[in-house]
C-alpha cells in the first residue's frame, strides 16, 4: 500500500515525469519520422534516377542506331540524285557540243550560207546586168521604130507634096524652081518630084467638116429616099462575088473514093514491115487452118423420100447468093454539092475577108 | 400629082426632124452651148425622137442625148429622171447595130458620173441588153457595150457584182480575143474595173481565164492596149497571194521587165504596178521577181521617171525589202539605195518623199551591214531634214522618223552617226547616242576618234533628265572614258578651274 500512497504522493510528479517523457518520445519520434523520411527520399531519388539514366542511355543508344540508319539511307539518296546530275550535267555538255556543230552545220548548209549567198549575190548582179542590157536594148529598138515610122510619115508627107506640085518639075526646056541653072545640082525635091508620078488633082472636094461625113455615114443605112433603078439587078458586087467565088468542093469530093480501101492496103504494108518475122507466135497447139467442109456435106442430112433422090442431097444454093445489092461505083455530082451554098450573103463574105 | 404633093410633105418633115437632131448632136459637142440646150428643153424634145420611125433620126437623137449626158452629172440626172433609159433599153435588143452603139453610148454617159446613176442605170435593166450587145457580131456595137459595162462596174464593188451576175465577164474575155485593139483596149480597161474592188470579183475573172489572154498582150506595140493590160493584170493580182500567183504563173515574167522601159509613161506606170502588187504578196513571190531580174529593171525604171510615175517603183523596192533580209540584200546589191536617195533629193510631193523615206527604212532596218550601206548613201541627214521639216504633211514626218529610227538602231557605223549628234532633235539624238554607248565599249579606236571628231564633248553639252534612258546612254559613253577627258570636255570645266585657281591663292 505504501507503494501506493507513495505512488500517490508522488503521482503529480509522476504525471509530469510522464508527461515529460511522452514530450520528449514525441519529439524524438517526429525528429526520427523525418530523418526516416530523408532516408527515404534520398534512397528513392537515387533509384529512380538510376532507373531514368539507364533508360536514356537505351533511348540514346536506339536513337543512335536509327539516326545513323536513317541517315545512310538519306545520303545513298542524296549521293544517287547527286550522281544523276552529274552524270545528266555531263551528257548535256556533250549534247550542247554535238548541238553546236550541228546547227553551225546545218544553219551554214542550208540558212545562210555566206559563200552561196556571196555567189548568190554575184550571180544577181550577172543577172541584172543582162537584165539592163536587155532593156537598154529593147528600148534603142523601140526608138529605132519610132524613127522609122517618123521617117515614113515625113516621106510620105514630102511624095504627097511633090505629087501636088508636081508642075514645079523641070523640062528640057525649062529648068523648074528647085533645078535653077546657078546650082551645082538639082535639089532634093527636084529628085523627087521626077520620081513622083504625076496625078491629076482629085475632084476637089466639098468644104465638109467631119461632122457631115458623120452624118453622111449615117444617112448611108437611112431608107432610101430614091427609089432602086428598075430591073431585077443583083448588086454587081454580089455578081462579081459570085463570079471569082473560089472552088470549095464538098468534103466527099475531095477524098478519093477508094480512100479507105487505100488506107488499109497501107496500113497492111506497114503491119508487114514493122514485123519482126512472118510467122504469127501463137501459144499451145493451134490448128493451121479450120477443118473445111465439104459443100456437100453443109445441108442437113434428109431421110430420102423418094427413089431418085436416094443419091442426092438436095443442095439448097440461096446460101451462096447474097442479098445484099452490089457497091455503086458512081462519083457524087460536084453541082449538087454545090447547090446548098450558091448564093452567100456577101456581107458576110466582106467582113470575114 | 397629088400623090407627089403629100409624099413631100412627109419627106420635108423626115429632113427637118434629122436636121433638127443632127445640129443638136453637133451643138452638144461643145461645153458652152449645154447650158443653151438645156435650157431650150432640149431633153423633151429628144425624148420623143427617140422613138422616131426613121431610124437615123433615133440614132442621132441618142447620140445628142449621150453626149449632153457625158457633160454633166446634173443632166445625165435629167436624163435618168425623164425616163429615158427604158426606152433605149428597150430598143437596145431591137434596133440595128448604129442605133445600138449610140444606146450605149447615151447608157455608159449616164453611168461614169456616179454610182447612183449606174444604180439608176442597171435598175432598168440595161445590163441584160448590154451583155446581150456583146455577142453582136458588129465590133464597135461590142465596143460601146464593153465601154458601157466598164463604167458601170467602176463604182464600187456591189456594182460590179451585178455585171457579173449578167454574165458579163466570159464575153468580156471573147472581147479580149478579137481582132480589134479598140475593143481589146476597152475589155481590157473593163476587166480592170471589175477585178479592183474584191477578190471574189477577181477570181471571177480569173475563173474567165482572162489572164492568158492579157498575158499574151503584154508586148503589143499598141501602148493604151498595154496600159489596160497592165492595169488588170495589176487589180488582179492585188488582192491575194493566190490570184498574184495565177498572175505570175501566166510567165509574164521576164517579158514584162521590157515594158518598164517603154516610151509611153502609163505603160511603164502600171507594169511597175503590177510588179509591186505581185511582190508585196510573200518573200517567195519577191525572190522570184528578184531571181528574174526584176530589181535591176525597177532600179532603171526610177532612174529614169519623175514624179508620181515613180512611185509604183519606190514602192516595189520597200515590199521587196521589207520581206527578209536576203531580199533587202538583193535590192542593195541592184544599186537601189542610190536612186532611192536620188529620189528623195529630187522629188518635191510629200506623198512620194514617204514613200521613198519608208523604203529606205525597210531596206536598212535588217541588219547593220543593210544599215551601214543606207547611211552610206547620205540618206540620214536628208531623213533628218525632212522629219524636222514642219511645213511638210504628218504622214510624210512619222515615215521619215520611223525609218530614220529603224535604220539608226541597226547601224554601229559611227562616222555617219557623228554629225547626227549635231543635228538630231532629242527623240532622235536618243537613238544616236544608244549606238555610241553600244559601240564605243568595245572599239577603242573608235573611242579615240570619237574625243577628236568633238562627239564627247557635245556628248557633255546635251542635258538628260535623270533617269531617262538618254541619261543611261550618256553614262555608259562616260564610263568608257578617264574621269578627267570627261570633266574636261564638260561644259563649266574652265570656270570650274578658275575658281580653284582663286580658291588656292585664298589658302596661301
Amino acid at each position: 500500500m505504501a507503494g501506493f500512497l507513495e505512488l500517490r504522493r508522488n503521482s503529480e510528479k509522476i504525471l509530469e515525469e510522464l508527461e515529460h517523457l511522452a514530450k520528449e518520445a514525441e519529439i524524438a519520434r517526429e525528429y526520427e519520422h523525418e530523418s526516416s523520411i530523408i532516408i527515404q527520399s534520398t534512397w528513392r531519388g537515387f533509384r529512380v534516377r538510376a532507373h531514368l539514366k539507364f533508360l536514356h542511355r537505351c533511348a540514346v543508344i536506339i536513337q543512335r542506331w536509327w539516326r545513323s540508319y536513317k541517315a545512310r539511307q538519306l545520303f545513298r539518296k542524296k549521293l544517287k540524285t547527286h550522281v544523276l546530275q552529274l552524270r545528266l550535267k555531263y551528257y548535256d555538255d556533250k549534247a550542247v557540243k554535238i548541238q553546236k556543230i550541228w546547227r553551225g552545220y546545218y544553219v551554214r548548209k542550208y540558212v545562210l550560207d555566206y559563200y552561196s549567198r556571196k555567189r548568190y549575190l554575184a550571180g544577181l548582179e550577172v543577172k541584172n546586168e543582162q537584165i539592163r542590157i536587155q532593156m537598154i536594148e529593147y528600148r534603142e529598138y523601140l526608138e529605132q521604130k519610132e524613127l522609122e515610122q517618123q521617117r515614113q510619115a515625113n516621106l510620105s508627107k514630102l511624095e504627097d507634096e511633090a505629087r501636088r506640085t508636081h508642075y514645079l518639075v523641070s523640062t528640057k526646056v525649062a529648068p523648074g524652081i528647085y533645078n535653077s541653072k546657078y546650082l551645082d545640082a538639082p535639089k532634093e525635091m527636084e529628085i523627087i518630084l521626077r520620081s513622083t508620078k504625076f496625078q491629076t488633082t482629085s475632084p476637089t472636094k466639098s468644104m465638109k467638116t467631119t461632122k457631115e461625113d458623120e452624118i453622111a455615114e449615117l444617112s448611108r443605112f437611112l431608107p432610101p429616099l430614091k427609089p432602086k433603078p428598075q430591073g431585077p439587078f443583083r448588086p454587081s458586087e454580089d455578081v462579081r462575088y459570085q463570079r471569082y467565088r473560089p472552088l470549095k468542093p464538098s468534103l466527099r469530093c475531095e477524098t478519093d473514093y477508094f480512100a479507105s480501101e487505100k488506107m488499109r492496103e497501107e496500113i497492111k504494108l506497114q503491119e508487114w514491115a514493122d514485123r519482126v518475122h512472118d510467122d504469127t507466135f501463137r501459144a499451145g497447139l493451134f490448128r493451121e487452118k479450120p477443118y473445111p467442109r465439104m459443100l456437100h456435106g453443109e445441108e442437113p442430112f434428109e431421110e430420102p423420100r423418094k427413089l431418085e433422090q436416094l443419091s442426092l442431097r438436095q443442095q439448097n444454093k440461096q446460101q451462096w447468093m447474097s442479098h445484099k445489092g452490089f457497091r455503086s461505083l458512081v462519083h457524087g455530082i460536084p453541082e449538087f454539092d454545090k447547090l446548098e451554098k450558091t448564093y452567100v450573103e456577101p456581107h458576110f463574105y466582106y467582113s470575114t475577108s | 400629082m397629088s400623090q407627089r404633093h403629100t409624099l413631100q410633105v412627109f419627106e420635108q418633115y423626115q429632113k427637118a426632124r434629122l436636121a433638127f437632131v443632127q445640129s443638136v448632136a453637133d451643138l452638144a459637142t461643145r461645153p458652152q452651148n449645154i447650158e443653151t440646150l438645156q435650157n431650150a428643153g432640149v431633153m423633151a424634145l429628144l425624148r420623143p425622137l427617140l422613138l422616131d420611125v426613121v431610124p437615123s433620126v433615133q440614132q442621132t437623137a441618142a447620140l445628142a442625148l449621150g453626149r449632153l449626158a457625158n457633160y454633166s452629172d446634173h443632166l445625165a440626172e435629167s436624163v435618168v429622171r425623164g425616163d429615158i433609159l427604158p426606152q433605149l433599153v428597150y430598143s437596145l435588143a431591137e434596133q440595128n447595130r448604129f442605133y445600138k452603139k449610140a444606146a450605149a453610148f447615151v447608157l455608159r454617159a449616164v453611168a461614169k458620173h456616179s454610182p447612183q446613176l449606174a444604180q439608176s442605170v442597171i435598175d432598168c435593166g440595161a445590163l441584160d441588153a448590154l451583155v446581150v450587145c456583146l455577142e453582136e457580131f458588129d465590133p464597135s456595137v461590142k465596143e460601146a457595150a464593153t465601154w458601157a459595162l466598164g463604167y458601170i462596174a467602176r463604182h464600187n464593188a456591189e456594182l460590179s457584182q451585178h455585171v457579173v451576175d449578167a454574165g458579163g465577164v466570159p464575153l468580156l474575155v471573147l472581147c479580149l480575143q478579137e481582132p480589134e485593139i479598140a475593143l481589146k483596149r476597152v475589155a481590157a480597161s473593163a476587166l480592170s474595173d471589175i477585178a479592183k474592188h474584191s477578190p471574189e470579183l477577181a477570181q471571177t475573172v480569173v475563173d474567165a481565164g482572162a489572164i492568158a489572154h492579157l498575158a499574151q498582150m503584154i508586148l503589143n506595140p499598141d501602148a493604151q492596149l498595154k496600159r489596160q493590160v497592165f492595169s488588170a493584170l495589176s487589180q488582179i493580182a492585188k488582192h491575194s497571194v493566190d490570184l498574184a500567183e495565177m498572175v505570175v504563173e501566166a510567165e509574164i515574167f521576164p517579158t514584162a521587165f521590157a515594158c518598164l522601159n517603154d516610151t509611153d509613161e502609163y505603160v511603164k506606170k502600171n507594169c511597175a504596178t503590177l510588179i509591186r502588187e505581185i511582190v508585196k504578196h510573200t518573200p517567195e513571190l519577191a525572190q522570184m521577181i528578184v531571181n528574174a531580174g526584176g530589181v535591176a529593171a525597177v532600179v532603171n525604171y526610177v532612174a529614169s521617171t519623175r514624179g508620181n510615175v515613180r512611185l509604183p517603183g519606190i514602192m516595189m523596192l520597200g515590199y521587196t525589202a521589207a520581206h527578209t533580209e536576203s531580199l533587202a540584200m538583193a535590192v542593195i546589191v541592184s544599186k537601189g539605195i542610190n536612186q532611192l536617195s536620188i529620189a528623195l533629193n529630187e522629188e518635191t510631193e510629200d506623198h512620194i518623199l514617204a514613200a521613198t523615206a519608208w523604203a529606205l527604212g525597210q531596206i536598212g532596218r535588217h541588219t547593220p551591214e543593210h544599215a551601214k550601206s543606207v547611211a552610206v548613201a547620205n540618206v540620214l541627214p536628208k531623213l533628218l531634214q525632212l522629219y524636222m521639216r514642219t511645213d511638210m504633211s504628218e504622214d510624210l514626218q512619222t515615215k521619215a522618223k520611223k525609218a530614220l529610227k529603224n535604220i539608226l538602231q541597226k547601224c554601229v557605223y559611227l562616222p555617219v552617226l557623228e554629225p547626227l549628234l549635231h543635228e538630231a532633235s532629242p527623240n532622235i539624238l536618243k537613238h544616236v547616242v544608244a549606238q555610241f554607248s553600244k559601240v564605243l565599249p568595245h572599239d577603242p579606236k573608235a573611242r579615240r576618234l570619237f574625243v577628236t571628231s568633238g562627239g564627247l564633248k557635245k556628248i557633255q553639252e546635251i542635258k538628260a533628265e535623270e533617269g531617262s534612258p538618254l541619261a543611261e546612254y550618256i553614262n555608259t559613253i562616260n564610263s568608257c572614258f578617264p574621269e578627267e577627258v570627261v570633266k574636261y570636255y564638260s561644259p563649266g570645266y574652265a570656270d570650274e578651274l578658275l575658281e580653284r585657281v582663286e580658291n588656292h591663292a585664298n589658302k596661301a
